[in-house]
């Protein structure tokens, strides 16, 4: 028999129990659904990320304070006591072939003006920094080089922090002072709104000089990382082992000991992030497997139901001629058709889920095709790993019993 | 279609069949069945409920296996076939009415009579015309749309009839084909019978009414998984 007369024969048993058979494809569909949002939200962040990380340009190294080798668990970085400082980053400047190096310190803490107190991020850094992620500033300017060295009492803020902690004022933010901790800061710039990136937004960020943040926090003369744009591509390897040899020196390393510094390329971060997401992604594509095999178990269930329904009906195929493997094809077909059509529900509504909630999180749209197919592929599979059961339970009937069942 | 046996050579022959199921108690169903049914032949098999007429034509029908003994059908030694090539016989060679018709309720007439040829490969316009002419054969021309419960019991039987002489098998078995019917149709059905056997096909009905048997040339009698009798019909409903 053919295989299209087999699909018109299942099409035909699952029409005749519409509700029943929606019922058993939903538990396939919310599977299918979720593995495919999850992998989906998984890789559009991830892409994200990769996205960022490149906007740093290829030429780029990150040094970041701890023992690479200890470093690598949980916790507090050990053998953090030589910890960069604003020194380090003026000493890795005088190396040949690096255009600038941009020293960076994060601080999580409030921003009052007036009534208003505002939480956002504090970074401390340098200039250049408006190169490294391509900030622009739409009102006033960034600060100079001059004040930098200076730890000039100066911020520039991001669109979301200056709107919400100048609401319901009078002030122009623009020239206004605003206090961080006991320190008033003077704004001198106002940032351009991001796109309300889930991650590395500019939007509630505040920008002020690297050394003006020891005034505000204990460990402000620590540095978080430093990065060290390369002239040149080529150079990285050389300006690498330059900087390493040079932050050696500068903590006082001996030759036996290891480094209290990781330094890393542009291509050591993306591999970072892309294993971080990958086990992320590959986590909660497990989790949502697993409703997906619940799906499966509905199949086998409604499957064994409809064999025992259909018993004397197995009993006549059986009498005019229709081999084992016939009906076994027959239930097969009607499970993996249940499947596969629940299955293809469930990909256009999380492509179309995943669709939204990207355009809504400002994430790349990047389902990959070979996840579409393995959703498709996954869910046929399931359909026939628990038809087969049922299958064979039905192509095992007796004849002579089939035909005799009420 | 399978050729024609040559007139000397038995279409049915069983030799010391003996079937016995199995339980806490086994039941010892048929006693040594010797039987041998020439091509052409309209056979009543009659006999009390329980005397083993319907185990006997269930072994004939290749929808059950003996527990010994031996079976030729058109000289073919069926006895050690799997159940695959028994699927193929029942196809082919072999075609069944039932008392309670046993059509696929959701079909048309038309889908139901195209079922075996559905298990014999036959594309899908081959098997629309042969269907349309046994139903034509059997006087529902005017029926190919008609669901089962569309359908008198008379109809019905028509429908399962076409579905058993579609593939033009050369045995035909009827299981009181008319124990659903009331008398009139009844006569019709097995008037139906007697000119299908009259084109030379032959018919094994399974009654366990004397009238019925009377529409058969030759009539045979079980007790208790024995066969009893078997003589020719003179006094029948001549066809």
């Amino acid at each position: 028999m053919r295989s299209e007369t087999y699909f018109s024969i299942a099409f035909e048993a699952l029409a005749l129990n519409k509700v029943r058979s929606a019922l058993t494809m939903l538990g396939i569909i919310i599977g299918v659904f979720s593995v495919i949002v999850m992998i989906g939200l998984g890789q559009g962040s991830q892409a994200y990320i990769t996205d960022q990380v490149k906007g740093l340009g290829a030429g780029v190294l990150i040094v970041t304070p701890g023992n690479p080798k200890t470093q690598s668990g949980f916790g507090p970085p050990i053998g953090q006591a030589q910890s960069l400082r604003i020194p380090d980053a003026l000493a890795l400047e005088t190396i040949p072939g690096v255009t600038f190096v941009s020293p960076q310190n994060f601080a999580q803490t409030i921003v009052e003006v007036g009534k208003n107190a505002i939480g956002g991020q504090i970074v401390g850094t340098s200039p250049n920094v408006q190169g490294v992620r391509g900030i622009k500033v739409t009102d006033g300017r960034f600060f100079s080089d001059q004040e930098w060295r200076t730890g000039a009492r100066v911020i520039v803020l991001g669109a979301r922090l200056s709107r919400e902690l100048f609401k319901n004022t009078l002030t122009q933010p623009l020239g206004a002072k605003v206090k961080i901790g006991e320190q008033r800061f003077r704004v001198i710039g106002l940032l351009a709104g991001s796109s309300g990136a889930a991650l590395g937004s500019t939007d509630d960020q505040g920008y002020i000089p690297t050394r003006a943040m020891q005034s505000i926090i204990d460990t402000g003369d620590r540095l978080v990382s430093i990065m060290i744009k390369v002239d040149n591509e080529a150079l990285l390897p050389v300006v690498e082992d330059q900087a390493k040899r040079i932050l050696r020196t500068r903590h006082g390393i001996r030759p036996d000991e290891d480094d209290d510094f990781k330094v890393q390329t542009q291509a050591d971060v993306l591999q970072t992030v892309s294993m971080v997401t990958n086990a992320f992604t590959v986590l909660l594509a497990g989790i949502a497997a697993i409703s997906l095999l619940v799906g499966g178990i509905g199949i086998m269930n409604i499957m064994l139901v409809s064999v025992t329904e259909r018993t004397r009906e197995i009993g006549i195929r059986k009498a005019v001629g229709a081999k084992t493997g016939a009906i076994l094809r027959q239930f097969l077909i009607e499970s993996a058709t249940l499947s596969l059509a629940g299955g293809t529900i469930g990909i256009l509504l999380g492509l179309g889920a995943t669709w939204a909630i990207t355009r809504f999180a400002a994430l790349p749209f990047v389902l990959s095709p070979a996840a579409l197919f393995g959703a498709f592929v996954f869910s046929a599979a399931v359909g026939v790993f628990f038809g087969a059961y049922p299958a064979a339970k039905a192509a095992r009937l007796d004849p002579v019993e089939a035909l005799r069942y009420e | 279609m399978s050729p024609p046996a040559p007139p000397h050579e038995p279409l049915i022959r069983l030799a010391h069949i003996d079937k016995i199921y199995g339980g806490a108690v086994p039941y010892h169903a048929l006693h040594s069945i010797d039987l041998t049914i020439m091509p052409g032949e309209m056979v009543a098999l009659m006999g009390a409920s329980g005397s083993g007429k319907s185990t006997l034509m269930n072994l004939i029908g290749c929808l059950d296996r003996p527990t010994s003994g031996d079976y030729w059908l058109n000289g073919r030694h069926l006895t050690d076939h799997s159940d695959n090539q028994l699927a193929d016989v029942r196809n082919c060679d072999i075609g069944f009415v039932f008392q309670s018709f046993n059509l696929l309720p959701r079909y048309s007439a038309q889908k139901n009579v195209e079922l075996p040829l559905l298990y014999a490969d036959v594309g899908p316009r081959e098997r629309a015309e042969r269907a349309t002419a046994a139903l034509a054969r059997v006087g529902l021309a005017d029926k190919l749309a008609n669901r089962p419960n569309e359908m008198s019991g008379g109809q019905k039987q028509r429908v399962a009839i076409a579905r058993a002489v579609v593939n033009r098998p050369a045995l035909l078995l009827a299981d009181e084909p008319t124990g659903a019917l009331d008398t009139k149709t009844g006569v019709e059905i097995m008037r139906l019978f007697q000119a299908l056997n009259h084109e030379g096909m032959t018919v094994v009905v399974v009654t366990h009414e004397p009238d019925i048997a009377l529409f058969c040339r030759r009539m045979l009698r079980m007790q208790d998984g024995r066969m009893v009798e078997d003589r020719p019909i003179t006094d029948g409903h001549p066809s």
